[in-house]
């Protein structure tokens, strides 16, 4: 995980600053920090992608770190669609899988795993992009997005001697929110 | 009067200017709309599936069941319990389910000839041509002469206690429970139901029993484990539970009576006879009872030590008991303590041995073998029980009960029965393995 950080932070953009491209073709990297608000609460939500810019059409690949309910981390592809060249509104989904941070682990007695396992992770919206200069930008936006995981328990029922009764709960979560977001975008288009 | 002059082209800027405007005002309104209108589409969904393995009793009519304890045809063995052997012949507890007769007289190549019946089965014993064993509550007393065809000459019934089995599960003490059926279900539940001690609202679950365990002896009757509950000694058959310890008179081997029943406190776990005296292990010490009546038994001494498990052994001067910890018998203490018995009114700790996980033990001359759960079974010269020396250590194998007799040692392993030749200590050997069926 923290290689892959290092990648996007560090790696990215160098490699944007350096590949230089025509006017509307180019790599791309935002930066979001955002409210994922659902049923129960709202929690923070941070995520960082980079990408190429072709034309009006944008994909790229993303990682986030998602606290809503469960920490997770959701890894994306980003795609996005701007309406003008310059300024313009947009649309974009992302669309990915949740990887499993590190979770409270709670054991009864007689609890032999508490495990989560990752899923589905998705986030569309629309949003609109200010320019700042030639290279800058700032963009909010907002989207549907959901994120699945399981939860998986297993108790184990033994005593002296026989055979052991097991038990295995399997909870499953489809959580969904709306997920407002700020970003700041960089591109390497002249 | 001023007159002023449209443009055409400062119209269309002006038009294009209103466009983005009303662009850009559609467009904010849609984001600021956006958590409103998903404001009904957000759900934190939960759907909970609880897939249960549970075990779901088998009954018998108890005619069934006593019609059924015979020699019945050599199976397969599974969960390997307590073990006896009688002459050349091994008995092999197979846990609730009844005792494998195995034929040793050629220890390389051990023969399974018959399989007895008996549900609910834990412990045994064997004097003579009489076997004893439990059965849930009532101790058969079977005809062993011909292991091919043997015959219950008698059954006690309401000795032992009834087993408990935990989390409400009542059995039907009309009938018997002759088998465990493995169910798989799975079943949709709300989140925020009980994650566990559900199987119990289905009605079906079991635990085994925490209550009984099996068999002991001196020669001329057979010999059993350091872990058996059952134990003879001259013409006593000597039982313990949980609390008590039973005495039955076998005089008349085949025609067993109770004579009396002690109680001797809690944690109850091993019984194991030395001349004229039983060493009980308990979970929180080691008891000494005096037989010189063999039907009245009295304490003579004991030993305290931490709350674990302690089969114990014993020879002239020493008692040796292992001290494990784990479920059921909680602490954290594994280690062998070796008692002088000078003094059986006060047997006096001399010596500590730090051990993995030590269960059950037995002695053949000078040699200790102990059963060290997953560190396998450890061979010590004992000459000098203050400097116990590690011959040999016997890996790969998980361990419990051992039996050390006449240059074979049997030992019970999770997954089976093994035997090896120790007749040159040096080299100790593998004769063979009778694998478990698990």
């Amino acid at each position: 995980m923290k290689k892959l950080l290092f990648w996007f932070l560090v790696v990215c953009p160098a490699i944007t600053n350096a590949q230089d491209t025509t006017r509307n073709i180019g790599f791309y990297t935002t930066l979001s920090v955002g409210l994922a608000a659902g049923e129960s609460n709202a929690e923070p939500v941070y995520q960082l992608s980079t990408g190429f810019l072709f034309q009006r059409f944008y994909a790229g690949a993303g990682i986030g770190i998602d606290r809503y309910k469960f920490r997770t981390y959701p890894l994306f592809a980003d795609l996005r669609y701007d309406f003008d060249r310059r300024k313009s509104a947009f649309v974009y989904a992302n669309i990915g899988y949740d990887l499993i941070g590190k979770q409270e682990k709670r054991f009864t007695f007689n609890q032999t795993a508490d495990d989560y396992i990752g899923g589905f992770y998705f986030d569309a919206g629309m949003g609109y992009r200010f320019a700042i200069g030639h290279h800058n930008g700032i963009a909010f936006s907002a989207g549907y997005s959901g994120k699945d995981l399981v939860n998986e328990k297993r108790y184990l029922f033994a005593w002296q001697g026989g055979d052991c009764d097991e038990q295995v709960v399997r909870n499953r979560y489809k959580l969904t929110r709306v997920l407002m977001k700020l970003s700041w975008q960089f591109n390497s288009r002249r | 009067m001023q007159r002023y002059q449209i443009n055409p082209c400062q119209l269309n800027q002006n038009h294009a200017g209103m466009k983005k405007m009303n662009s850009l005002s559609i467009l904010g309104l849609l984001l600021l709309a956006m958590p409103v209108l998903f404001t009904a589409c957000v759900k934190d969904d939960c759907s909970s599936m609880h897939t249960y393995t549970f075990y779901k009793p088998v009954y018998k009519t108890k005619e069934e069941v006593r019609a059924n304890i015979k020699s019945n045809a050599p199976r397969e063995v599974g969960t390997t319990g307590k073990l006896y052997i009688r002459g050349h012949y091994i008995f092999l507890n197979e846990v609730d389910k009844g005792i494998h007769v195995i034929d040793n007289s050629n220890p390389s190549q051990p023969n399974n000839v018959a399989f007895i019946d008996i549900p609910g089965n834990r412990e045994l014993a064997v004097k003579g041509d009489i076997l004893y064993a439990d059965l849930y509550t009532d101790m058969v007393a079977i005809d062993i002469s011909n292991p091919n065809n043997v015959v219950v000459k008698k059954i006690i019934e309401n000795l032992f206690p009834y087993r408990y089995y935990g989390f409400g599960f009542q059995p039907d003490h009309s009938m018997v429970i002759a088998d465990w059926q493995r169910v798989d279900t799975t079943v949709r539940v709300d989140c925020n139901s009980p994650n566990w001690m559900t199987p119990q609202f289905l009605g079906n679950v079991f635990f085994a029993d925490v209550n009984l365990g099996s068999a002991a002896s001196t020669s001329p009757v057979g010999m059993g484990g350091s872990m058996a509950r059952f134990s003879i000694l001259g013409e006593r058959l000597y039982t313990v539970t949980y609390s008590d310890l039973d005495v039955f008179n076998i005089s008349n081997l085949s025609n067993p009576s109770h004579t009396n029943t002690i109680n001797l406190g809690w944690n109850i776990e091993t019984i194991y006879p030395f001349r004229d005296k039983l060493f009980i292990g308990s979970q929180t010490g080691m008891f000494v009872y005096n037989v010189n009546n063999p039907d009245n038994p009295v304490l003579s001494g004991e030993f305290n030590h931490v709350r674990t498990c302690d089969p114990v052994i014993a020879d002239d001067n020493y008692a040796y008991v292992t001290l494990s910890s784990g479920t059921p018998c909680a602490g954290f203490t594994n280690e062998l303590d070796i008692l002088e018995l000078n003094n059986f009114a006060n047997p006096e700790l001399v010596k500590v041995y730090n051990m993995h996980n030590p269960k059950g033990l037995s002695k053949s001359g000078d040699y200790l073998f102990i059963c060290d759960g997953s560190a396998g079974l450890k061979v010590y010269n004992a000459s000098d029980v203050y400097n116990l020396q590690l011959v040999k250590t016997i890996e790969g194998i998980d361990p419990f009960d051992v039996i050390a007799y006449n240059g074979i040692a049997l030992v019970v392993a999770s997954d089976g029965l093994y035997q090896y030749d120790y007749s040159a200590i040096s080299n100790i050997r593998l004769l063979s393995k009778i694998t478990t069926k698990n």
